[in-house]
């Protein structure tokens, strides 16, 4: 038997079949992931738009087909522009407050100095914990009887009476985006720091020689050389912030009155303490469709800055 | 001044800038685990303690005594291993696919990683709820598993597809032409020169399960297939808040993520910037 099956291995192969097996072997080892993706993410992406169309309710089911009636209803429903508006102030606030911070401790960690190793592995632990943890701990950190800051600040005369943090809406938001550049910044500043290790050294140096003072090379050699990931950056975490529910529902649940319901959370709510699940997936939907313009109009931006450069 | 003053100065500004980012980034998680070391007493005390003295272990026993917290953690770590190692091992079939093998769609399937990469847990639950409940999936641990696959998988590939392209492939043709057939050459050549980005797509994967609050929030009911972070969450709600138990629980929920990021803390980087999109 064994030398059968070995005559039958040495035989040579048609090219062609070789290629074929080949060819075979590949689509073999991407069918799973493919099959798994198109039933888990593009599958339940379809559904999602179909159930928009539908009258779906958590308690009752499917009871008939609503056309754009459910955009309609978001259209005049001045909850929904609102959580709209507070979605993108939210996550623009809190990408460029990373952004500006990790352009700053990226040039610290940058420099060289004892323990550096050391601080480049701890930045990171903020990105890394759960953001139940990362709600809580700060929480509990800001409450206004025991919270460690409030007392701080009340002990060091800063303040006369508790700060509340989350009391207004304009404060509890402001928090929440304070809370999450705390806790985007570390990812933000070791790529920026990739980014800056892999600028040549000779550009500064040849600066330097002409006289060049520190916003001369930040300006005119740092930033250049970093606006390609800054820009992926801002596209990529300004989508993931825009579309996180976990924060701000472990925070502010939305509230106080409704005024930091961000539209991950109106869809949330919407959908499963609202039971109308065709409404929310319609917000869903429209998620998708402000994502789109967004991308679209980023990629148009880096597009031209590529001619530009060329 | 001087040149070597002003560097001196300069030195020790540095130094400063340092520690305080330093302190604003790491006192959170040093108040997270000492609150759940003070006695419930000390925990409300004006001016707060710096530093636990006496220290009582009385939250965390209340935390780890607490019927339902072997359970969570059992789920959580099911959930989060199930997830992990499915991703990785369909993901490393699927990366060495696209990264080797030539066939009709396959650049199309490479640009749908990219996309799907994009596409945020709160847009699929809803509909995954509806379809997972038609399929009695709701509540079981597979469904979790499933849901928490649709953040590992494209993850997983996006990363190992830019990973085993620095793999030059000399090596593979040799092994081929020796006469190895091809799932050997990935199983012996390519997945151990693989092994730190493979080693960034588990650690990741686990973390990002691990952590996850919404799927489990939505698509799990039961008690008894409850996760860590949904746990943790039930010492502070409208009605009740016990901050002690509360720090007590997060600093149990995040110590494995603590100690798997230092153990791969050299991809770390390299990875989390393949994680940029989500996470």
């Amino acid at each position: 038997m064994n030398t059968e099956a070995a005559t039958i291995r040495d035989r040579p192969r048609h090219p062609s079949t070789r290629q074929a097996r080949e060819r075979w072997l590949g689509i073999g080892l991407i069918a799973p992931s493919v099959v798994l993706i198109v039933l888990l993410i593009l599958y339940p992406f379809v559904y999602n738009i179909w159930m928009s169309l539908q009258n779906v309710s958590l308690t009752q089911g499917t009871t008939g087909w609503a056309g754009l009636n459910n955009y309609l209803y978001l259209f005049h429903w001045d909850q929904f522009w609102h959580g709209m508006v507070i979605d993108i102030i939210w996550a623009a606030a809190s990408v460029v407050g990373q952004l500006i911070l990790s352009l700053v401790i990226s040039h610290l960690l940058n420099a060289s100095f004892a323990g550096q190793n050391l601080a480049r592995a701890l930045i990171i632990l903020p990105w890394t914990v759960s953001a139940v943890v990362i709600a809580f701990t700060w929480r509990w950190m800001l409450n206004d009887l025991f919270g460690i800051v409030n007392l701080g600040l009340l002990g060091l005369g800063v303040v006369h009476k508790p700060v509340l943090f989350f009391v207004t809406p304009t404060g509890a938001l402001t928090t929440v985006i304070g809370i999450n550049i705390w806790r985007g910044m570390p990812f933000m500043t070791l790529t920026l720091l990739g980014g800056l290790q892999s600028i040549p050294r000779e550009m500064y140096e040849a600066a330097r020689t002409d006289g060049a003072n520190f916003w001369q090379e930040f300006l005119h050699i740092t930033l250049p050389s970093l606006n390609r990931i800054i820009a992926i950056l801002i596209v990529l975490r300004g989508i993931w912030i825009f579309n996180w529910f976990d924060l701000m529902w472990l925070t502010t649940g939305g509230g106080p009155d409704n005024s930091t319901a961000i539209l991950p959370i109106l869809a949330y709510v919407t959908g499963f303490m609202s039971y109308r699940m065709s409404r929310a997936a319609a917000i869903g939907v429209m998620m998708a469709l402000v994502l789109l313009v967004f991308v679209i109009i980023m990629s148009r931006l880096m597009l031209r800055e590529d001619e530009s450069l060329a | 001044m001087n040149m070597p003053t002003k560097r001196l100065a300069g030195r020790i500004l540095l130094y400063l800038a340092v520690l305080i980012v330093m302190l604003i980034v790491l006192f959170p998680f040093y108040w997270m685990a000492i609150s759940g070391f003070k006695s419930p007493d000390a925990l409300f005390q004006t001016p707060p303690m710096l530093v636990p003295i006496p220290w009582s272990t009385e939250f965390y026993q209340r935390v780890l005594k607490a019927q339902s917290f072997f359970r969570l953690a059992l789920n959580s770590l099911i959930v989060a291993l199930s997830a992990t190692g499915l991703s990785v091992f369909f993901a490393t079939l699927g990366a060495y696919s696209i990264t080797r093998f030539r066939y009709l769609g396959r650049d199309l399937v490479a640009q749908l990683v990219l996309f799907v990469y994009m596409f945020p847990a709160i847009l699929l639950v809803i509909p995954l709820f509806f379809i997972f409940r038609s399929l009695h999936l709701v509540d079981t641990y597979l469904g979790l598993i499933l849901a928490e696959t649709t953040f590992a998988l494209p993850f997983c590939l996006w990363l190992l597809i830019a990973f085993f392209r620095t793999i030059p492939e000399e090596i593979e043709s040799a092994a081929l032409v020796d006469g190895c057939e091809r799932l050997n050459v990935l199983w012996r050549i390519v997945v151990p020169l693989a092994a730190p980005g493979l080693a960034a797509a588990a650690v990741f994967s686990f973390i990002s399960a691990w952590n996850d609050y919404l799927f489990p929030l939505v698509l799990i009911n039961s008690d008894s297939l409850k996760t860590l972070p949904l746990g943790v969450a039930n010492y502070v709600t409208a009605e009740s808040t016990h901050w002690g138990e509360a720090m007590a629980a997060a600093t149990v929920l995040s110590l494995p993520v603590v100690i798997f990021a230092s153990l791969v803390q050299k991809n770390l980087v390299s990875g989390l910037t393949a994680g940029a999109v989500k996470g």
